[in-house]
């Protein structure tokens, strides 16, 4: 049995929320990248993913990605927890492998850096 | 028996091994050097050794099952590694080498009944794995990370070793050349004119009469057939090699008693650089041995990020720092289990495994000693991997980390699985195998890999694989037809 699970715009808005400067073609590759992880998982977990995805999805078609993605980044809920889990751990290995020079919010390190400091000045 | 070849037209071999890792790839060259006909069929592509790049991303697509996304269910769950590449699992580990020690073996001769397995005659056969393998130490000194685990057991005065590797290092080569199956024993398997099928998946095998006529493949275009054999030994690993046998309505005690060496892992930042992406360190911390073990694992900034990233909140500014900091793990020896579970309609096994409260205590106290150890090594932070760990700069830091661990928040993982299909003598309730790997029931079947261990070695588990492969084999040529059921 196999089954697609696409990451979605739930996994968009989780990257969007955890690493908010990377660019959109980094976005869109480090969820291409998601996308192929997820179709290869063994034929059990990807039906257990689903059923989380597919609740997820639909709460978040209910309430709004956004309130949802922001809920589960910061609480870590039985079961959706692992969810939540694999699509972070999938998009941060992906991200700092591929661009070994990001800053923990997404963006190139040494603008992420310029633009601390301006902020350091400037405050 | 040897060289008697195919013995009817519907024989394709006369023995087909399944699967090319650590059991198979010495079961094929040893048969085939016997003068038997040896098909080997192995699930994953033919990657030559060194045309990936170690622990990358890359190399989980093309060599790991799964992408290297693969989970034993429990509370909590466990993300495990399998090869999925011929040569297996020694394509895409460590190559660190751990004899199995004497005591080990005597504890599973004598708790499982085991009357053939002789720790002496398992300590030749070592001796001939070291030298197929070329096993040695580093000829030079060691990585920075290696160097960190070393001076922190000594600060404690904790017992540490340089664990020698399957590797060969020349001047082309200095940081050296694995010594995996596709190097060593897959070559000797083909030189004595094996045929060795890769991207071939063994999906069930046909069994009629108590004997086994026929297996089920699938290549990597889809093209489904059948492969006939006089013998068939399967060396799919502890995951794989149950989900076979289980498919295939082969279901006493196999895939019940699944065992692994569970670890739980934090970064350490230190002063000054010393990451290396593309290597794990050499040496490891055996005090607490075989209960409790410490060691370095791959870090090159993806497996960085990932080690903060349940604390993210906490520790995720430190990434920028990723070159300072090296990846370390606490590994336990399990009295949990697990199992191995297939489902009808489904390609792959379901896996569970459940952890004791005694390991789960254990975890928390290895992660705990481990973030002490790097404190005494030089590190300036120490980073645990779970969730809500504090950052641990001094000792008081370590008893808070140590109050908030629970392994419901960390991320757990292995690389060692085993014992899916245990070897056992006679009166075993629990054996898989035989004493020699024959799957009781059925005339013609053996398993020759890491399923046959009785139970987690506390040590890299692969020179055990290989040992006990090469001691059944050999039996297996010996005793001509003992698969047939005649010894």
């Amino acid at each position: 049995m196999r089954v697609r699970i696409p990451a979605g715009k739930f996994a968009e808005q989780l990257l969007r929320h955890d690493l908010p400067g990377l660019s959109d073609e980094q976005r869109r590759q480090t969820l291409a990248f998601m996308e192929s992880r997820l179709r290869v998982l063994p034929s059990p977990m990807t039906v257990g993913v689903g059923a989380v995805a597919g609740v997820v999805g639909a709460l978040c078609a209910v309430i709004g990605h956004r309130r949802v993605v922001g809920v589960l980044a910061r609480r870590a809920l039985p079961v959706v927890r692992d969810y939540v889990r694999l699509l972070r751990s999938l998009s941060f290995a992906y991200v700092w492998e591929t661009w070994p020079g990001t800053a923990p919010d997404g963006s190139p390190l040494v603008c992420s850096r310029d633009r601390r400091s301006l902020i350091g000045e400037s405050g | 028996m040897s060289g008697s070849g195919r013995s009817s037209g519907d024989i394709d071999a006369e023995v087909l091994v399944i699967g090319s890792g650590a059991g198979g790839a010495p079961t094929a060259a040893l048969l085939a050097e016997a003068g038997f006909d040896v098909l080997v069929v192995e699930e994953g592509p033919w990657i030559p050794q060194g045309a990936l790049r170690p622990f990358s991303l890359q190399q989980m697509e093309r060599q790991y099952r799964s992408g290297g996304v693969t989970v034993a269910l429990g509370r909590p769950s466990i993300a495990y590694t399998e090869g999925r590449c011929a040569g297996g699992g020694s394509e895409i580990n460590s190559g660190l080498y751990w004899r199995p020690p004497g005591t080990l073996l005597e504890r599973w001769r004598d708790q499982y009944g085991l009357a053939s397995l002789d720790p002496d005659g398992i300590d030749k056969v070592l001796d001939e794995v070291e030298r197929d393998l070329s096993v040695q130490l580093l000829p030079g000194a060691a990585s920075g990370p290696s160097e960190m685990l070393r001076r922190g057991a000594a600060a404690l005065g904790w017992r540490h070793d340089e664990v020698p590797r399957w590797m060969t290092y020349s001047d082309q080569e200095p940081a050296g050349r694995r010594q995996s199956m596709t190097e060593t024993y897959l070559p000797r398997a083909r030189q004595a004119g094996a045929r060795i099928v890769p991207e071939c998946r063994a999906e069930r095998i046909e069994i009629r009469n108590g004997r086994a006529r026929y297996v089920a493949v699938v290549g990597a275009d889809g093209t489904r057939r059948r492969i006939g054999f006089r013998h068939l030994i399967v060396c799919a690993g502890a995951i794989q090699t149950p989900a076979l046998l289980l498919r295939s309505g082969l279901r006493h005690n196999i895939g019940r008693t699944l065992a692994i060496h569970p670890t739980v892992k934090l970064a350490a930042r230190f002063d000054s650089p010393l990451n290396v992406p593309d290597d794990v360190p050499v040496h490891q911390v055996k005090e607490f041995a075989p209960q409790l073990s410490f060691g370095g694992s791959a870090s090159h900034p993806g497996l960085v990020a990932l080690s903060l990233a349940d604390s993210w909140d906490t520790f995720g500014d430190r990434i920028v720092d990723w070159q300072r900091m090296s990846v370390y793990y606490a590994a336990i020896t399990s009295e949990g289990h697990g199992r191995v579970l297939a489902i009808p309609g489904f390609t792959d096994p379901l896996v569970t495994y459940r952890l004791t409260r005694r390991d789960e205590a254990m975890l928390g106290r290895g992660l705990a000693r481990l973030s002490l150890l790097m404190l005494e090594a030089g590190a300036d932070e120490v980073y645990p991997s779970f969730r809500s760990a504090p950052v641990v700069r001094t000792r008081a830091d370590v008893a808070e980390q140590q109050r908030r661990f629970s392994t419901t928040r960390a991320t757990v993982m292995t690389v060692h699985l085993c014992s899916t299909v245990p070897l056992g003598g006679a009166r075993d309730q629990r054996r898989g195998a035989d004493e020699w790997g024959a799957i009781p029931g059925v005339s013609n079947v053996a398993v020759n890999d890491a399923s046959l261990l009785p139970d987690a070695p506390g040590v890299n588990p692969q020179a055990t694989v290989m040992a006990l492969a090469i001691r059944n084999v050999r039996h297996f040529i010996e005793s001509d037809r003992f698969l047939d059921g005649s010894s």
